[in-house]
């Protein structure tokens, strides 16, 4: 019980800031728009961004058991979306409305941040109900069937953008079609690309994706354009797009039927406000009277209204907290210079009283800087938990459309790890989720055919080991047939006929690019963006994919990563004069050995360590150094890896173990297989720093 | 005269359009460049790309990169790749002196630094004494020569510092 009440409060400390941020871009928002003289010239833009608030906020409130802050907010949507959908428009009521709601909004979370009950909100949702159940237009289809739009096409669009379309018709704005057929590897980035370019121009209405008769993907947009901008045929050059006007007579038609309607949603207009005010002053008394209770109610001691924030919190640019790493990162090297002069001090004049206190003062500071450096990394610390909230949102909408039930469940939201580590695992973690959902659960016929719960579960885990995280996706749902995999590679060719495979093996091949054993492409994860890609960006981030597949009962996935990238724990080598640091999350043992210990098979050399026979690899031959002067006796194995996949690296000589701020390669550079980034130790000298996941990757390939 | 003022950072150094009728340029007006030299020939390159001229620093080989990436350097923290011109240009083997300089560029992304045996100075390109590279030259190359410069006695191979601090994206070795 004292556990799930501490576990409430810490998810109320982070609530809260995040509210307030909610409730500023309400307050803002709200107050542009009530700056505006003419109401219907609100951008779209706006309206979302105060009906995304209003989602956030309720979704937020919900999550920490805010009932009442989650309803008002449910109202706040209400009525929003309304707007969006042209049913309603900002008239100075919905707007008092909604100004009020936020700062009742705001009164709330201020107690609920205080600890104090929620205040009684029905009067709110009363007014919110009567100023809703005017009932306006509802848009007629006809002024569509001024467009040479294709029969069908209406009926394909939501709700929003049907609203939209009708819009832009009324404002007298130039409507295209813009049919896009892209390759079906490429449509991604061809689409964004397009995209953007159309943004420039004007307005997106709507795009409607299908695969195209010629293969690839086809694409309907729907482009709105300014009344007086140049056509849109003119600006969109390309082979992939065709692009026809929508409107039967583009160049006559923007006045023709835009007047009688506008005067139609005028007159509404008036008779909407007209229609207000009655119902709204009967409440409006009430409201204040309860409200100014509902206010008395969460004051503390009935002093002035604060305009404090209410928390302690400070949100930072992560830019700013990486220049200052760097910074610390500066401090530590000007920490080594003064801990090597304080030893040749000693050196010099024996053990002499002032030796000896330059020798504490060094090692006090060596002390201080470390405390600074880990708290700095403790900072950029989040919870894994905020990508969670995100995948429950589109597993939600895709398993809809997928017509399969699932239930995500996750574990260890509570994990730490390094803000910009949480960040780039939300794509390959959201895959791995979505292919489970897709390939992984059967269809519900299936699942009841098998005996198995039609709710099929996908269980998230993450938790901390160690200087690592481990995030687990397992799902309970038909498994791997590696008997299919074994075909498939035969058929590709990576798979060797005769030999015997392994099952880890065989599923390893998923990862290999272009590995699919579905046939069909889904609209869900057979989007080109595969298994290897997964792979790919989680070595990107120094870990590694394992996968456990059992047929017919399910497969899991483990993630496993560094808590941070940013400084780490590092071991300082040198091979042929050039030096590398390996991070220390990757090192399992260092030892030395004589080269007569090394044997070859088939030309790889390997080492026996205990029971086990050690590939190993020397730097200088991979990325073909000039060899040194450096005698070749004795050699340092440095075995580095994860559990089954281990290699040792032939090493000159042992430097030491440092702790080093891991920097980008830069654009240009970025890319080089087995660097994963720069640091420097003290000299000033750049030193590369080993991304040894690829390299054990690059080597187990190559075998 | 030289309009400076007209002369955006980071912009090529001229986009000599056409070639007139007496193989005078057309075009935008002069520019400011910094001449060194790289082997026995001298270059020149647009003065405002430039952010920094220093002394040479120890450069980091970095492996599996093409060859006329020497490596990168760490200048006050900031890490920048280092390109061997010697290799860009196709000219003798580069060697060290202590007259060496490290011109650091700025480039679309970031930063870019060249290595130049020695710097000489800087001189004011006018469009008269532009002439495009001769044929052979700029169908062989990579593009990398813009324009031969006459400065009085001086021939100055003037590059295109848009080509020449390109690092390819293909270019490292996957």
């Amino acid at each position: 019980m004292a556990v799930r009440q501490k576990k409430q409060n810490s998810m109320l400390r982070e609530f809260v800031p995040e509210a307030e941020e909610m409730i500023d871009i309400l307050h803002q928002n709200l107050h542009q728009i009530e700056a505006l003289a003419d109401k219907d010239s609100v951008k779209p833009d706006m309206v979302n961004a105060i009906f995304r608030a209003a989602h956030t906020l309720k979704g937020m409130s919900g999550m920490v058991g805010l009932d009442k802050v989650c309803k008002v907010s449910h109202h706040f949507e209400d009525i929003l979306d309304k707007v969006r959908m042209g049913k309603a428009s900002f008239t100075p009521e919905i707007l008092n409305l909604l100004i009020d709601g936020v700062s009742l909004l705001q009164a709330m979370i201020k107690a609920a941040s205080l600890g104090k009950a929620e205040p009684d909100v029905t009067f709110f949702e009363d007014r919110i109900r009567l100023s809703l159940s005017e009932k306006p237009k509802v848009e007629g289809d006809d002024i569509l069937s001024d467009l040479d739009l294709p029969v069908a096409l209406p009926n394909l669009l939501t709700e929003y953008e049907h609203h939209r379309l009708v819009q832009n018709i009324k404002t007298g704005a130039k409507l295209y079609e813009a049919v896009a057929t892209f390759p079906l590897e490429t449509f991604d980035t061809d689409l964004s690309d397009l995209n953007a370019k159309i943004r420039l121009l004007g307005e997106i209405v709507a795009t409607l994706p299908g695969p195209s008769p010629t293969g690839g993907m086809e694409f309907r947009i729907i482009v709105a354009l300014p009344k007086d901008a140049p056509d849109l045929e003119g600006q969109i050059v390309s082979e992939f797009v065709k692009v026809r006007p929508l409107s039967k007579h583009q160049s006559v038609v923007a006045p023709l039927p835009s007047a009688p309607l506008a005067a139609g949603a005028l007159s509404l207009q008036t008779e909407v406000a007209s229609a207000l005010p009655k119902p709204v002053a009967e409440t409006e008394p009430l409201s204040e009277e309860s409200e100014s209770a509902a206010a008395s109610d969460i004051d503390t001691g009935g002093d002035l209204e604060s305009i404090r924030s209410l928390s302690q919190t400070v949100r930072v640019d992560i830019e700013k907290l990486d220049t200052l790493l760097n910074m610390v990162g500066e401090l530590v090297i000007s920490k080594g210079q003064i801990s090597e002069i304080s030893r040749r001090l000693l050196g010099q004049e024996g053990i002499s009283s002032f030796a000896l206190e330059v020798q504490k003062a060094s090692k006090m500071l060596d002390k201080r800087i470390s405390e600074f450096q880990e708290k700095l990394v403790e900072v950029r610390m989040t919870p894994i938990g905020q990508i969670f909230d995100r995948l429950v949102r589109v597993v939600h909408k895709v398993s809809k459309d997928l017509g399969k039930e699932v239930n995500l469940l996750f574990t260890g939201e509570e994990t730490r790890m390094d803000k910009s580590m949480v960040e780039e695992l939300s794509d390959p973690l959201l895959h791995l989720i979505l292919n489970a959902l897709d390939h992984g659960l059967e269809s519900h016929e299936d699942r009841i055919a098998k005996n198995k719960p039609t709710t099929g579960t996908i269980m998230v885990r993450a938790e901390q080991r160690g200087n690592h995280v481990v995030v687990e996706v397992e799902d309970d749902g038909q498994g791997m047939d590696t008997e299919k995999i074994h075909e498939k590679g035969l058929k590709r060719g990576l798979v060797i006929p005769g030999r015997k495979y392994s099952q880890t093996e065989l599923v390893k091949l998923l990862f290999l690019p272009g590995f699919s054993t579905r046939e069909k492409v889904t609209q869900v994860s057979g989007r080109g963006v595969g298994l290897d890609v997964v792979a790919k960006n989680i070595a990107k981030l120094s870990g590694m994919v394992d996968v456990e597949t059992v047929l017919g009962q399910g497969t899991i996935f483990t993630l496993t990563l560094p808590i941070t990238l940013v400084i780490i724990k590092a071991l300082i080598v040198e091979v042929e004069r050039e030096t590398f640091a390996i991070p220390l999350s990757s090192v399992l043992e260092s030892m030395i050995f004589s080269d007569k210990e090394i044997k070859t098979i088939e030309r790889q050399e390997v080492i026996q360590l205990r029971e086990e026979t050690l590939i190993l690899i020397r730097l200088n031959a991979l990325f073909n150094l000039v060899k040194g002067d450096v005698t070749e006796e004795p050699v340092y194995v440095i075995v580095v890896g994860l559990v089954d996949k281990k290699m040792g690296l032939i090493v000159n000589s042992i430097k030491g173990q440092q702790e080093i701020v891991v920097k980008s390669m830069g654009e240009e550079l970025k890319d080089v297989k087995g660097i994963s980034g720069v640091t420097e130790i003290g000299d000033g000298k750049a030193i590369l720093v080993l991304d040894i996941s690829a390299l054990i990757q690059e080597v187990t390939e190559k075998k | 005269m030289a309009t400076e003022n007209s002369l955006e950072r980071g912009a090529s150094p001229a986009k000599w359009e056409e070639v007139g009728e007496r193989g005078l340029i057309k075009g935008e007006d002069a520019f400011k460049a910094l001449t060194f030299w790289l082997a026995d020939e001298e270059y020149a390159i647009d003065i405002s790309v430039i952010e920094e001229i220093t002394r040479p620093i120890v450069v980091t080989t970095v492996p599996r990169v093409p060859p006329y990436i020497k490596g990168i350097v760490n200048l006050r923290g900031r890490v920048i790749p280092v390109l061997n011109m010697h290799v860009r240009m196709g000219l003798a083997s580069f060697a060290p002196g202590n007259k060496n300089r490290f011109i650091i560029c700025r480039t679309e992304q970031s930063e870019v630094g060249i290595i130049a045996d020695r710097v000489t100075d800087v001189v004011c390109l006018e469009k008269y004494q532009m002439e495009p590279p001769p044929a052979k030259i700029a169908a062989s190359g990579s593009g990398f020569i813009k324009n031969i410069g006459r400065v009085k006695e001086r021939i100055l191979i003037v590059l295109d510092t848009d080509k020449i601090l390109r690092v390819n994206e293909g270019g490292t070795v996957a």
